[in-house]
């Protein structure tokens, strides 16, 4: 009997020691691991909703606000009158709508000096529009122009002017966007992929922006004006530094009223600003 | 003979107390920090060591800063010869909804003893019946699938990398 008592004491004892060894070994091993955990850290900070605001408004100068079906006669094609040679523009307003003339040389007519007087017909062609870079003639409903040091031409020839090769939508413009154009990519977050790859731009190991590496033309996308290899900085003043900066623009988009996108294009900062109607 | 028995016993029960001791939690955290290389983190989870497992309870799952969901309960068993990581209920985030499958039942990845070449994987969710395993040796991740006609069309943009064998099970395969 007492060597039964020695037997198991002496098998707790070394069990106990077994079990020490182990606890200073796990502590030990303590000193190899990472003490803190991660957490993803979320930025609770408010920020006021971005609303699109122009100094002009108070003063009853509103913006014109161009639709996007509107954008492309923006573009509409403008020829050069090299018929004549511009020498001066007299206007009688700022805009130079409600009065003036100019002073050109006719090269059909040995350059012979004519004056055309605003809204007056002359071989056909009626001056619609003077500012001071130009005059702008209308015939048959197309726009001509005549600028100052132009190519002097030995007859009433029109030439077209090559039209931007990109983008059909010009950038200069509070572009217009419709809620329900809107809606229907954030409802399908598919369509959105299908209309463009973005990428991200990565500076010292850290996202500074998105770059666009495909856009489908016709899409919405097309139509904001973004273009292949734009470099999309800023979205409403910020940032675009993460995916999920990226992710909460794409489910705010629906209670946003006006859009901001700051883009680096040929290494230029540019804005594309839109009004969500 | 007898002695080589007491030897091989005080030799397991000694594993058993390391493995029972192991700072489970620190080790969870060396994890943790592996996986923000890969940018996946696991937040705001409450932990709770177990013995012989490591359970995480109610964990908010980023991939990239996006909020990808919420896993009910993660649970890491080390019993060197069997391991197991298993999730049970995942609800993933509901913007994702149209890419991604709303939930997850449960999915197990597990390496034991029976089956040393593969880590199996074993799961359930929304968009079917998953099965797989990883071959450390071979580098290969071979995933099947089993779908419902319907999930198939919901989750076209998810399976495209997805191909059917003969029985019509989606297979991926990828060597890493």
């Amino acid at each position: 009997m007492n060597l039964d008592i020695s037997r198991y004491s002496k098998t707790v004892v070394t069990l106990l020691i077994l079990a020490a060894i182990a606890k200073a070994l796990s502590l030990g091993s303590i000193y190899f691991l990472n003490k803190k955990g991660v957490s993803q850290e979320i930025d609770n900070s408010y920020t006021m909703p971005y609303k699109s605001y122009r100094f002009s408004k108070p003063f009853g100068i509103v913006d014109v606000v161009v639709k996007s079906e509107d954008i492309a006669k923006v573009n509409e094609p403008v020829y050069n009158l090299s018929s004549l040679e511009l020498k001066a523009i007299y206007k009688t307003s700022k805009t130079g709508s409600d009065g003036g003339f100019i002073v050109a040389l006719d090269n059909t007519k040995g350059k012979r000096s004519v004056f055309i007087k605003m809204l007056s017909e002359y071989n056909g062609y009626t001056l619609k529009e003077l500012t001071n870079e130009k005059a702008t003639f209308e015939r048959n409903g197309k726009k001509y122009k005549l600028e100052f040091e132009k190519k002097k031409s030995s007859a009433l020839l029109t030439e077209p002017i090559a039209r931007p090769k990109s983008p059909k939508y010009s950038d200069d413009v509070i572009r217009a966007v419709s809620k329900s154009e809107v809606h229907k990519y954030t409802k399908d977050f598919k369509s959105i992929w299908k209309s463009i790859s973005i990428k991200e731009v990565k500076q010292n190991g850290k996202i500074d922006g998105f770059k666009v590496t495909s856009i489908k033309q016709g899409t919405i996308f097309d139509k904001l004006g973004l273009r292949k290899d734009d470099i999309i900085m800023s979205v409403n003043n910020k940032p675009m530094k993460s995916y999920a900066s990226a992710f909460k623009i794409y489910k705010d988009v629906k209670t946003m009223t006006s859009l901001k996108i700051t883009v680096k294009r040929d290494n230029q900062i540019k804005d594309l600003e839109y009004e969500i109607y | 003979m007898k002695k080589l028995g007491v030897i091989l016993a005080y030799t397991f029960a000694f594993i058993m107390m390391l493995l029972y001791f192991f700072p489970k939690i620190e080790l969870y955290y060396t994890l943790e920090e592996f996986l923000k290389n890969k940018e996946i983190v696991f937040s705001d989870e409450k932990l709770k060591d177990k013995g012989f497992r490591l359970s995480s309870n109610d964990s908010k799952l980023y991939y990239r800063g996006v909020y990808g969901g919420d896993i009910e309960n993660i649970n890491l068993s080390t019993l060197l010869l069997y391991n197991s990581l298993s999730f049970k209920n995942a609800y993933l985030n509901s913007a994702l909804a149209e890419i991604l499958p709303k939930k997850i039942e449960y999915l197990d990845v597990t390496y034991a003893i029976y089956n040393p070449m593969n880590i199996t994987i074993d799961g359930k969710g929304d968009i079917g019946k998953i099965d797989g395993y990883i071959n450390p040796f071979s580098k290969l991740l071979h995933i099947e699938l089993k779908v419902a006609k319907k999930e198939k069309t919901k989750y076209a943009t998810l399976l495209r990398k997805f191909k059917p064998d003969e029985k019509g099970v989606l297979i991926y395969e990828l060597r890493y």
